[in-house]
């Protein structure tokens, strides 16, 4: 691979990349604002400039400036050399290119910081890309100084509503039209453009429309600073109170690498934002994923209950328990759930095979949706994949044959791991089961028929895996503690197991994990670690 | 050295001048006859021969221009020509179009069948309607002729030409501002690479030349290419031909004006431009646009270690001979060649405030230096000429203008640094009286 | 009531949109087109007439009106009068002409009379520089202007109403 020089560092770089792409693989990150490896290279904002060593034999390109001679009372006449977008540049074999090490790039990259910041109002305390703005990050690292400029800044529109999703103030906005590009290049809607000329311009809204497509939280996500803030996180945290677990978006079959921001004082979920992944999601996420972090909170199965009635946690799973003690093994059907991991279905498998002994196995899950050429997949469940490749025997039989059978009175037990109903219309089939314990996380359609309910963790409250719809086997990290009384879905089922009186030994996912290996359904495996965690 | 020359202007000011019967009277479209006979390179090697420095003020040879354009290409050419004349002091491009504008359609006929281009688009400011409706009627009137369209003068090869108009951006004279506007976008300078000739218009191999440029070259194939250049006392330095020379400001005759290249600033302001408004002082002149460095009559030249400045160093810059590289040579632009004369009876602070209006007004605003930086040079400069200005803002002027310079996408960072830095360099004694008494020892008028 | 172009105009787009490889390209000259038609502005109308007849995002037919200055996002006066105040022009009097023009008018620049017939307005180099003081009314110059000859003009412009 070829080499150039980067502040006295060897870069390798492929042909083509440009010196902020290579940098940026080297984990090197030279300062920028509108630069996005997602997005078409805009070299506005003048950030990521660098020296560039001429070739050997040819002179630099010089510029003429001036210096104030304040002793001498006059003017004297210097050069600087041209400076370049490393952004935009491409890297040459032997290329010397100095950023941090030149002293004409630092006095570059402080002039660019002062004049963001020049009519920037400079309202940190009531913004809520504080903590997370590029402006405060690069002040500190490249400016220091005062605003030499004390009048009253530019005024512009402020809290302008783009639509229902993402709130606008052109007086915070850098004009680094990552926004913009992102609704054209990524999203496919250009709702988004650039109003007035110089010092007035600002992002607009196309007339007679709102930003509404599937991606406007990404769109808010790409500002580098705090011009475009999103609705649900408006005034709701303080960033640097908040921590990030490296989550799989359980919103599809896509399977989007996530952050999931969690408060750990109050084991609260505040926001979902994505991971980096070139093979899955590359840098983005669509509004239902970024904003399903809610059903971490909402509409949960926090309590045992028997019968609608909330109960004791040890004494609801004994009660479950003895439900099942009598069971019929050919007449209990066992059901897994495609918004569970690999881990939780694997437990639920092994309970039926080798402890209930019932080869009676279902999938459920979410019904299907909307879906695009982006990353939103019809299947809104995030491990359909793991589960069948945990079925290696036979494929499990899908939610319409279960409710068939019940209605033509096939089962007398019924066992779920979640409460959701892949085809809503078949619901009423599960009225008459006479005995159906449901291990959830939420209070999905089937829980009003339930005999008795076991909560569950979300996958917020849990490490497992989740298997894409291309077949790539992802990790998703606990990010809070469990709420309530719920377990990790795999806990509960060896709990209910040992209720029923057998010797369900796994204490710890690794157990867990141990008896799965090799990791059943996955392809290729997700290797966490290597992907960057860093924001663009 | 002033030897006058009248190759684009014979016809000016004659009644119906601008018309297809005047222009072929005087020889008009043999050139682009004789041009379509010849090879493509040959073409190119005659233009060449003629050192055209581009008129635009980029100084640029249109002749190596052209030569840039892929021979072999599966995507159409196309030839743009810039005819968006906005910068400030600039009018000679305006009275082509409209007093002889069959020599820019000639020149687009012969500019176009050198880079392989089917299409031309002239690209004029909107509010040049005259120009715009003497174009096209040039165009029906050459294509009804036959020289223009299918089979221009009978040969194999098809040309068209249409007028496109602006809305009004400075920027837009910018090349690549230029294609943008073309397209139907807003009007913002492109990154570079990929230049024009690879990625121009419609994302096809382009040139875009200034009207002059152009218009000049049924001229440089009717004489030769050779003998144009030579007509040039700085044929020697590669910057040939004769060209529009125009002089505003505080001069008795204000106009544009044919001379061999080699006339002097002295030349065209006081044998062509007769003399300073009421035989005034000057206090400075810009030579060629306002993004060029103002001079000072009191400058000499002095340009050590390079043989071309000999014969004027020692010299005013008032006797330098008004060329691409003598100029760039003494750390100056000689831009569009368009001077600009400030007599003694104009404030200086006034003249720098009305320049940095008009850069503040006209930024695109795509990069940050330049967005930022033109409106607070401009808002330094309101208080200095409202007296409420300080030492500190004045420094800062010269700091501003220096991280613009050479930080920008395009060279619009670098026209309007330049004034801003040549104007605080040679009146800082003019500001500072505005800061400390209000500009009271100044004339408070850019007017005689 | 949405925005419509007379056969005539219709037939000049057309005409328009045949001298370009697309459809985007004809933008700009479809707006001064559709401005002429719709007494000198671009309203929203236009904007979404001219978007879905080039099949641009009406975001971008904004951008490009913003952009530029002789597009207008609010109805002028009946016309329109443009004082050049770039340096040649100052330099030979535009400050004056500018400052007559507001006396005689009753209007600052940017502001139109209140009859409606005339919209004050000054301008960047319109290239007329060897020609100053100048301005643009309408579609056409006043060069080498006295303040005498500006009287007459706005006279015709206000009382005559044709410029």
């Amino acid at each position: 691979m070829p080499t150039f020089k980067l502040d006295e560092r060897e870069i390798p770089f492929e042909k083509g990349e440009t010196i902020i792409q290579a940098a940026h693989r080297a984990g090197i990150d030279i300062p920028h604002y509108c630069w996005h490896p997602g997005l078409s290279v805009a070299a506005n904002c003048r950030m990521c400039l660098v020296e560039i060593e001429p070739p050997p034999g040819r002179p630099a390109m010089m510029l003429d400036v001036l210096e104030w001679d304040a002793d001498a009372q006059d003017y004297v006449p210097q050069k600087k050399p041209k400076l370049q977008p490393a952004c935009q540049f491409q890297a040459g074999e032997g290329m010397v290119v100095h950023s941090e090490g030149s002293k004409n790039v630092k006095e570059a990259r402080r002039a660019v910081q002062e004049m963001l910041l020049l009519n920037h109002p400079v309202d940190c305390p009531i913004c809520d890309q504080a903590g997370e703005c590029r402006l405060q990050d690069y002040w500190l690292e490249h400016q220091g100084s005062k605003k030499r400029m004390k009048d009253e800044p530019v005024h512009k529109p402020k809290a302008v509503v783009f639509g229902p999703t993402i709130v606008y103030d052109a007086e915070r906005c850098i004009v680094c039209t990552r926004c913009i590009r992102f609704c054209d290049e990524v999203a496919g809607d250009s709702v988004l453009d650039l109003r007035e000329r110089g010092n007035l311009n600002e992002v607009v809204l196309a007339p007679g429309r709102e930003l509404d497509h599937d991606y406007t939280l990404m769109t808010e996500y790409v500002c580098p600073v705090g011009a475009l803030t999103a609705v649900d996180f408006r005034f709701k945290a303080r960033v640097w109170f908040l921590r990030s677990a490296r989550t799989v978006c359980v919103g599809c079959a896509t399977g989007c690498n996530a952050f999931l921001d969690f408060d750990p004082r109050d084991q609260k979920v505040y926001r979902h934002r994505p991971r980096e992944n070139p093979d899955v999601n590359k840098y983005w996420m669509c509004d239902e994923g970024m904003l399903s972090y809610s059903r971490v909170h909402e509409n949960r199965v926090l309590r045992a209950e028997i019968d609608g009635q909330t109960i004791e946690f040890e004494r609801g799973l004994k009660k479950a328990a003895k439900l099942f003690k009598s069971a019929d093994p050919d007449r209990t059907a066992i059901v897994l759930s495609a918004q569970h991991s690999n881990e939780d279905n694997f437990a639920m498998l092994v309970l039926a095979r080798d402890y209930i002994g019932s080869g009676n196995v279902f999938v459920n899950g979410r019904p299907g949706g909307d879906s695009d050429e982006i990353l939103r997949d019809a299947d809104k469940n995030p491990n359909a994949r793991g589960v069948v490749g945990l079925c290696t025997s036979a494929p499990p039989a899908p939610f319409k044959e279960l409710a068939t059978a019940l209605a033509a009175g096939k089962f007398t037990h019924v066992l779920a791991l979640g409460s959701d109903a892949s085809d809503p219309d078949e619901v009423a089939a599960f009225e008459d089961c006479e005995n159906l314990v449901l291990l959830t996380s939420h209070r999905g359609p089937l829980a009003a028929h339930a005999d008795a309910l076991l909560p569950a963790c979300t996958w917020a409250e849990a490490d497992g895996t989740f298997v894409n719809r291309t077949g790539i086997a992802q990790e998703s990290e606990r990010a809070i503690f469990p709420h309530g009384d719920s377990l990790p879905a795999w806990k509960l089922i060896a709990a209910f197991g040992r209720a029923l009186g057998h010797s369900f030994g796994w204490t710890k996912l690794r157990h867990v994990r141990a008896a799965m290996a090799p990791d059943p359904g996955a392809e290729v495996a997700a290797d966490a670690e290597a992907q960057s965690g860093a924001p663009a | 050295m002033l030897k006058r020359t009248d190759y684009l202007t014979k016809n000016y000011g004659k009644p119906d001048g601008w018309k297809l019967a005047a222009y072929e009277a005087a020889g008009g479209y043999r050139s682009a006859r004789k041009a379509l006979g010849m090879s493509k390179d040959a073409v190119i090697d005659e233009a060449k021969k003629a050192h055209v420095r581009g008129r635009g003020g980029a100084g640029f040879d249109c002749g190596v221009k052209w030569s840039f354009m892929p021979k072999e290409s599966t995507k159409p050419h196309y030839l743009v020509i810039n005819a968006d004349e906005g910068e400030p002091g600039t009018f000679k491009d305006r009275t082509i179009m409209e007093q002889n504008p069959h020599s820019l359609i000639e020149g687009c006929i012969i500019g176009c069948y050198a880079i392989g281009a089917h299409a031309c688009y002239i690209y004029v400011r909107d509010e040049l309607h005259l120009s715009k409706e003497r174009l096209w009627g040039a165009i029906a009137e050459a294509k009804a002729k036959g020289h223009l369209g299918a089979r221009p003068f009978g040969k194999d090869y098809a040309v068209e030409i249409y007028v496109h108009t602006g809305a009004g951006a400075y920027i837009c004279g910018e090349e690549t501002a230029l294609l943008n506007s073309l397209e139907g976008r807003r009007g913002e300078p492109r990154l570079k690479p990929p230049f024009p000739a690879q990625y121009g218009a419609f994302g096809c191999p382009s040139t875009v030349n200034n009207v002059e440029t152009i218009a000049i070259m049924p001229t440089v194939f009717e004489i030769g290419g050779d003998a144009f250049s030579k007509l040039s006392e700085l044929h020697g330095i590669n910057d040939g031909g004769c060209r529009l020379f125009g002089v505003s400001g505080h001069v008795k005759n204000p106009g544009i004006f044919e001379a061999a290249v080699g006339l002097t600033l002295r030349e065209l302001i006081f044998d062509l431009g007769g003399g300073v408004l009421d035989d005034r002082a000057i206090i400075g002149v810009i030579p060629g646009g306002s993004s060029c460095p103002i001079h000072k009559p009191d400058e000499i030249v002095d340009v050590a270690g390079d043989p071309r400045f000999e014969p004027y160093n020692g010299k005013s810059v008032l006797d330098l001979p008004l060329g691409v590289d003598t100029f760039r040579g003494i750390g100056s632009m000689l831009g569009t060649a368009c001077a600009i004369v400030l007599s003694d009876a104009a404030d200086p602070v006034l003249a720098y405030h009305n320049v940095m209006r008009f850069y503040r007004h006209e930024s695109c605003g795509q990069c940050t230096p330049c967005r930022e930086g033109m409106g607070w040079i401009e808002r330094i400069l309101d208080k200095i000429v409202a007296g409420t200005g300080t030492i500190e803002e004045l420094d800062q002027l010269s700091d501003i203008a220096n991280s613009v310079m050479g930080n920008t996408i395009c060279a619009f960072g670098e026209g309007a640094a330049q004034p801003a830095l040549a104007f605080v360099r040679r009146y800082r004694k003019e500001l500072e009286d505005y800061v400390h008494n209000g500009g009271k020892n100044q004339t408070g008028t850019l007017t005689t | 009531m949405a925005f419509a172009l007379s056969a005539e105009r219709e037939n000049e787009l057309d005409q328009i949109l045949s001298r370009y490889p697309n459809k985007m390209a004809a933008c700009i000259p479809v707006l001064h087109l559709c401005q002429d038609a719709n007494e000198g502005w671009v309203s929203a109308d236009v904007i979404a007439f001219v978007a879905g007849r080039l099949e641009l995002s009406t975001a971008q037919v904004k951008g490009v009106v913003t952009f530029y200055t002789l597009f207008n996002e609010e109805k002028p006066g009946k016309h329109q009068v443009w004082v050049c105040r770039t340096l040649s022009c100052a330099l030979r009097g535009s400050e004056d002409i500018l400052r007559h023009c507001e006396k005689k008018l009753g209007v600052k620049q940017g502001e139109t009379t209140r009859d409606g017939k005339v919209t004050l307005r000054t301008a960047e180099c319109l290239a007329s520089c060897g020609t100053a003081p100048m301005m643009q009314v309408d579609k056409k110059y006043y060069e080498n202007l006295s303040m005498t000859e500006v009287d007459r003009i706005l006279d015709r412009l206000l009382y005559d109403g044709d410029a």
